[in-house]
């Protein structure tokens, strides 16, 4: 977990986001915002709602776009400083369709296509737009679903799975693209907690295989068990990064302390109160 | 009764007409639905958007007996000469397109964004993604109002004997005018048209329920395909 940290020198990074900053109207929610991911690395980010986390990795497969910055995912450039004031700038649909092909993205709500079984839902990509043979992207799904402990419930609609079932196979599906990355958008916070736990550890064998990760989630243990690194943010803004050691040990930040503590509280109304006050 | 057996061939032969006309011109509608719907679902897209508005407007602010007696006696005046049958078919179908594509749209707004977002996370283009996931699912949303609007249609066709089509009710007419038996003939053709639109509106509640994503009858059935 630390050679990527050593590397980061040397090589390129996979994803590079530089100076980015948007606003809906007069409230910014990114601002100035730059981080760069390098191949096989584990980026968590934490942040109070509101501080731009999701909105950031949104930008990253075009979900959402940038007022000015540049973004460029494994060598496709998807923004590139565009001018402020001028409207967004929008990426081609064949840029976008190609950046997304390569970055899978699991969501809160996981958006299961309710219509499919979990098998069809992990085979659709892969068949409808990579033209991977049938059978070839049947037995891959099956091996994935399996590999999720789902090889039982590959028949199942997703109104038949639990939450967390839900959630792997929505990884499952995001796995099938072969990604260079994927972007977890807060996966958990939609759960039970009783279904967190297997969703968390999917999650952990996959940083364990060395996929490049971007993960948004409040999850703070997974956070330091996971992350090669953790990045604060605020109000838009990058407030502090490092090794989860540092970060939830020796925050430098007083409003990193602050979240760390408000996170980790037992008392919700005082962890909402000291989140507030930050 | 005797004589009821002998109106029958003639009320049946335009029994069948009935049908024809609910069929061929629900094809109409449903195909110009649908294709009305996709035109007015981005407001910015003006050169789309406006046309199919101005069209839906005009259709649903006038009378559909008015829209027949235009396509069959006014649109000679312009030398366009139609076939009864046809006219009846195209205006009720373009009559129908205007409301059924209202029922699309709102249908296929009402697909949770999410499922957009996941099919475009997966690098999906635009119509892959109406075709695979989002009219599957707005399909699923829009039969039971669709459903309705096939049965008000099956019962419309019957505008078509005022431009002299021999549906089911002008054929009553006609046997009603030879024999002034006008309670024993609109009795019967009642009787014929509840005998179609009964089973049709059973049909469409078993088929309603048979697609509803939350019934588990299906994912059953395929697991028994497998063990079998």
């Amino acid at each position: 977990m630390m050679a990527a940290n050593e590397q980061s020198d040397t090589r390129t990074p996979l994803i590079v986001a530089q100076n980015l900053t948007k606003s809906y109207g007069n409230t910014p929610v990114l601002h100035d915002f730059s981080l760069d991911v390098m191949q096989g690395e584990v980026v968590v980010l934490i942040g109070p709602s509101g501080s731009g986390k999701t909105t950031f990795i949104r930008t990253l497969n075009g979900l959402e776009t940038v007022d000015t910055g540049r973004i460029v995912v494994n060598g496709t450039v998807l923004a590139d400083n565009a001018v402020a004031g001028n409207k967004p700038h929008k990426p081609h649909h064949r840029t976008l369709q190609h950046v997304r092909r390569d970055v899978g993205m699991v969501f809160q709500q996981f958006n299961l296509f309710p219509h499919m079984s979990a098998l069809e839902n992990v085979m659709e990509a892969p068949v409808r737009v990579r033209k991977t043979p049938r059978e070839v992207a049947k037995k891959r799904a099956l091996e994935l679903l399996d590999r999720m402990g789902l090889a039982d419930r590959a028949d199942h609609r997703p109104h038949e799975l639990s939450g967390g079932q839900q959630q792997r196979v929505a990884i499952s599906r995001a796995l099938a693209m072969d990604p260079s990355a994927i972007l977890f958008d807060e996966v958990t916070s939609a759960l039970d907690p009783e279904l967190v736990g297997e969703v968390l550890r999917a999650m952990r064998e996959l940083a364990a295989d060395g996929m490049t990760m971007i993960v948004v989630t409040h999850e703070m243990q997974f956070a330091r068990q996971v992350a090669d690194r953790v990045v604060m943010m605020a109000g838009g803004r990058l407030v502090e990064e490092g090794t989860p050691q540092q970060i939830f040990s020796s925050p430098k930040d007083p409003r990193t302390a602050n979240f760390v503590r408000s996170i980790v509280s037992p008392d919700p109304v005082e962890g909402l109160e000291r989140a507030q006050g930050s | 009764m005797s004589e009821i057996i002998s109106w029958l061939p003639s009320l049946l032969q335009g029994l069948l007409v009935t049908v024809e006309i609910t069929v061929v011109a629900m094809a109409v509608g449903l195909v110009l639905g649908i294709v009305l719907a996709t035109m007015r679902l981005e407001p910015s897209n003006r050169w789309l958007y406006i046309p199919a508005t101005v069209y839906i407007e005009l259709m649903r602010g006038t009378p559909l007996i008015l829209q027949l007696f235009f396509v069959y006696f006014a649109l000679p005046a312009v030398n366009i000469h139609i076939d009864p049958f046809v006219a009846g078919v195209l205006a009720i179908g373009v009559n129908y397109s205007a409301y059924l594509s209202e029922v699309f749209r709102s249908s296929i707004r009402s697909v949770p964004r999410g499922q957009w977002e996941a099919a475009s996370s997966l690098g999906m283009p635009r119509a892959l993604i109406m075709w695979r996931i989002i009219f599957p699912q707005a399909g699923r949303l829009a039969l039971p109002a669709t459903g309705n609007y096939f049965i008000g249609l099956f019962k419309d066709s019957a505008l078509a004997s005022t431009i002299s089509v021999t549906e089911l009710l002008f054929s009553g007419q006609i046997l009603a005018a030879q024999t002034f038996q006008y309670f024993k003939i609109y009795g019967v053709v009642a009787l014929l048209y509840l005998l179609i639109s009964y089973p049709t509106s059973l049909g469409l509640r078993a088929l309603e329920k048979r697609i509803d994503l939350t019934s588990t009858r299906r994912s059953e059935l395929r697991k028994v395909e497998r063990t079998a």
